[in-house]
């Protein structure tokens, strides 16, 4: 960093533990007026406590032990409310990770901005129209309308447009952003971070922007914090840290970016064994493919439609008007051993799809065929019989474990009936634990006891309980840094070779697609748009949205 | 699996039932509620031996006294003494409140799964009945089920459950409503688990904590509807003591004697503390997230 620019904030030794354990270690941190500082780690390296640090909102478990937090001489660890409260929102403020719940659902959109402006004595008129050219600065689409709208009539992306306009309006001074993009897809999320370049630049502040996304921050930042367990391993201009890395964890955390790894692997490496990739030989991924073989699932001219609920409004639509197709006339086969990633942004209809395999949502017009029967006509005793060959893996891995059951009974209750003997069934659900590589003693703990990469562990094996012909997985590695999402699409690779289990994987993680995908299909608005080998489609697309979709993955490298 | 690894999980899995025994204990709040639930309760079974007098002994030469060494609560107006009226009174309490409230809860709590869970139009009928049993005034209703079926512990037990069960069941719907579309119970049926199962096994432990809390809320409130019954003349017939009808007594009396008052509105305090506490901490005891034992 250097050393010429005045330093906004100052860390000094900072250490804050939870309930006795250090999640932050003797940090020391300079945030130069005016640079994007980026702060990545795996999850639990304490880069969001450190992030909450500095605008004085740790959980009430949290305690700082020592060292300080120095704001323009202001200290901030033992600041009272009063005057933290005077600098949030004022001169320092925050974009939230989680778009869905960071506005009021019963405020519009004006309101929030309107609202936020409180501090201001100037008129009602004068705060709406700045609100207005806020919006216009996140380059919201006709902003005058948006304002009275409310969140949920918003999409993902606009929302967070919003959030951030929130948080940009009271022209800060240091600017922090807390994942900002993880829930949002690659198109938009490419969309996002040239719009916080672009207002930063604007403004002229300070960001601080925590993220486990290696590549956002080597398209973003001016320099990087490499973080573990709480203490900094590496930190310095985000060039000389991606290309030059000096210290080891740096080293092993690059190398375990799937987008940096030019060649095709089946085997992605993880924080343990970093150096480890396997491409498949070709022999191997024949015998895996058997495609001569009629296909496991076939899925054709699928369409899915959801009626609008009936409303004043829309009482006096026509009845077709009143219908969204969320997925309109699709048609898909899918063989044994393969892997076949459903690619597509939000509200593209991938997740309807899937959960019209199984039924979850009733399907209108076309057929799914699971080895050669029908799943939509068949009688609810069969229907039951093909929910448990076909295993789905949630997007959310602990919202998908019931809270109030341990591991144990969780994966138990997965298990065939034919398994009688209590014994045997808790030897098949040790023995499943085993498979997915956790320990026995997981089998007592409770899902909020459990990690991310964990609970995504117990969710494959409650899978495999089930003894599947079919694996459908929807978004296995959301929320997941690089080195866990490795060991997760590792896992599910050991398992296809095991069983010639085929996969069905839905995600918009295209660097992942890219390794453990054999064919892909892309979708849009519920239809799809291309389908077809992996390489193929990354070497050669042919629909304009798929070139815009690869176009948007973000680079590995800073440029 | 090898056999020390199964000794292992049997030692973890020992340890962790202790723990939640360890859990209830822990907290004073659900001590002291345990404790006295678990007085009354005694008081209830052991009547007999407890209580000095027979309740509905008349001795009138000494109706309307305050304390004292002999009646420790005082007498009545028919010079029956309060203690041993109160000690009686409590297997009626008791068991108003328990059945009752037990039985609202499990009809309730089923009736409003389902309608939370099932298709719209089961969930429409079921909340008709909700509401056209909510229409009715309760003391309106049970003047008519009195007037045909006679005055009874047993009828004024029906009254309550056919008036409460509707709050159980519309606490149950909305909280199974909000369950539904969770990704546990969608996974759960995605493995093909039927209805009354997953209602069952993954809606009932996530919602019964707040239906834990009202219920034992209700507690002091169905001993009071039980006394307004009785002072109506609706309910537990004289002799036969009951809290509420002791209140009454008391409130006639007030001129001639603050005693009877007092004394009865002392145990009906304190099984409301004592319901109220247990009730807080079953609660907690039911949610794996509170775990007291790490703290």
């Amino acid at each position: 960093m250097k050393a010429s620019m005045s330093p906004v904030i100052e860390i000094r030794g900072l250490t804050i533990e939870f309930n006795g354990v250090p999640a932050v270690k003797s940090v020391d941190l300079n945030i130069s007026k005016g640079h994007i500082v980026g702060i990545v780690g795996e999850s639990g390296s304490g880069k969001s406590t450190l992030a909450s640090a500095l605008i004085g909102l740790l959980p009430n478990s949290a305690r700082v032990t020592s060292g300080k937090i120095l704001f323009d001489d202001q200290e901030i660890t033992s600041a009272t409310p009063d005057v933290l409260r005077e600098l949030r929102g004022q001169r320092i403020s925050m974009v939230s990770q989680d778009t869905l719940s960071a506005l009021n659902p019963v405020l519009t959109i004006g309101e929030h901005l309107i609202d936020i402006q409180f501090r201001e004595t100037i008129s009602l008129a004068e705060k709406r129209r700045r609100s207005i050219a806020a919006l216009e600065s996140v380059h919201m689409p006709d902003p005058e309308a948006r304002m009275s709208m409310y969140p949920h009539e918003l999409s993902g992306g606009q929302k967070q447009r919003v959030s951030i306009a929130m948080a940009v309006m009271v022209k800060p001074e240091i600017l922090i952003a807390d994942e900002p993009t993880t829930a949002l897809d690659a198109t938009l999320e490419v969309e996002i971070i040239a719009l916080l370049k672009e207002l930063q630049r604007k403004i002229g502040c300070a960001m601080v922007f925590v993220t486990h996304h290696l590549g956002v921050v080597a398209s973003l930042c001016d320099d990087v914090v490499v973080m573990h367990q709480g203490s900094i391993q590496e930190m310095g201009d985000v060039r000389d840290v991606f290309l030059t890395p000096k210290n080891d964890y740096t080293k092993k955390l690059l190398k375990c970016d799937p987008a940096q790894i030019e060649e095709k692997c089946r085997h992605l490496p993880t924080m343990e064994a970093p150096n480890q990739k396997r491409v498949e030989d070709e022999e191997a991924k024949i015998k895996r493919l058997a495609r001569d073989q009629a296909p496991i699932l076939q899925i054709k001219n699928l369409t899915v439609k959801f009626r609008k609920p009936l409303g004043l409004t829309t009482l006096f639509q026509k009845a077709i008007s009143r219908e969204i197709k969320a997925v309109d006339n699709v048609s898909l086969d899918l063989f044994k051993g393969e892997t076949l990633a459903i690619v597509g942004e939000s509200g593209s209809g991938k997740t309807t799809l899937i959960r019209s395999i199984v039924r979850l949502v009733s399907c209108h017009t076309g057929t799914i065929s699971f080895f050669g029967k029908s799943i939509l006509d068949q009688s609810r005793n069969d229907l039951e019989y093909a929910r448990n060959e076909i295993a789905l893996i949630f997007q959310d891995p602990i919202g998908s474990l019931s809270p109030r059951m341990t591991v144990e009974k969780i994966i138990e209750e997965a298990l065939s009936s034919e398994v009688g003997n209590s014994d045997d069934r808790v030897q098949e659900v040790q023995n499943l634990l085993s498979l997915v590589g956790l320990p026995a003693k997981f089998s007592c703990r409770y899902p909020h006891e459990l990690s991310g990469g964990q609970a995504r562990r117990v969710c494959v094996a409650r899978a495999l309980a089930q003894k599947p012909k079919l694996l459908i997985a929807d978004e296995p590695t959301a929320g997941l840094d690089v080195s866990i999402q490795g060991e997760i699409l590792n896992l599910l690779a050991e398992i296809q070779d095991k069983l010639q289990l085929p996969i069905l994987i839905v995600t918009h993680n295209l660097n992942v697609v890219r390794h453990i995908s054999d064919r892909m299909v892309i979708m849009l608005m519920g239809v799809v748009v291309e389908e077809g080998a992996t390489e193929d489609i990354f070497s050669n697309p042919s629909h304009d949205y798929t070139r815009r979709l690869l176009h948007s993955n973000i680079h590995a490298l800073p440029e | 699996m090898s056999l020390d690894q199964k000794k292992e999980l049997q030692n973890f899995s020992d340890g962790l039932s202790s723990k939640l025994i360890y859990r209830l204990f822990r907290d004073p709040m659900g001590v002291v509620g345990l404790l006295i639930v678990i007085s009354f309760l005694i008081i209830a079974i052991f009547a007999d031996f407890l209580a000095p007098y027979d309740p509905s002994k008349i001795d009138i030469l000494n109706k309307l006294q305050g304390p004292s060494a002999d009646h420790l609560f005082g007498t009545d107006q028919l010079g029956r003494d309060t203690l041993s009226r109160l000690i009686y009174g409590t297997q009626i309490a008791l068991m108003v409140a328990g059945v009752s409230i037990g039985l609202a809860v499990i009809i309730g709590s089923i009736l409003g799964a389902i309608a939370g869970y099932g298709p719209n139009w089961i969930d429409f009928v079921i909340m008709l009945l909700f509401d056209m049993v909510r229409s009715y005034p309760v003391i309106m209703f049970a003047l008519a089920v009195v007037v045909l079926f006679g005055p009874s512990l047993f009828t004024i037990m029906a009254i309550i459950v056919a008036t409460s069960f509707p709050t159980y069941g519309r606490l149950m719907r909305t909280q199974t409503q909000s369950l539904r579309q969770a990704e546990y119970i969608l996974s759960a049926r995605a493995l093909g688990i039927g209805m009354p199962r997953i209602l069952l096994r993954h809606v009932l432990p996530n919602t019964i904590g707040p239906i834990l809390i009202v219920a034992s809320m209700d507690v002091p409130f169905v001993i009071a509807l039980e006394a307004g019954l009785s002072f109506l003349g609706l309910g537990v017939r004289p002799p036969t003591p009951s809290w509420g009808s002791i209140l009454n007594d008391g409130y006639t009396y007030i001129r001639n004697s603050k005693w009877i008052l007092i004394s009865a509105g002392i145990p009906l305090i304190l099984v409301t503390i004592g319901f109220t506490f247990l009730g807080e901490q079953l609660r907690d005891f039911f949610d794996p997230k509170i775990d007291r034992g790490s703290r």
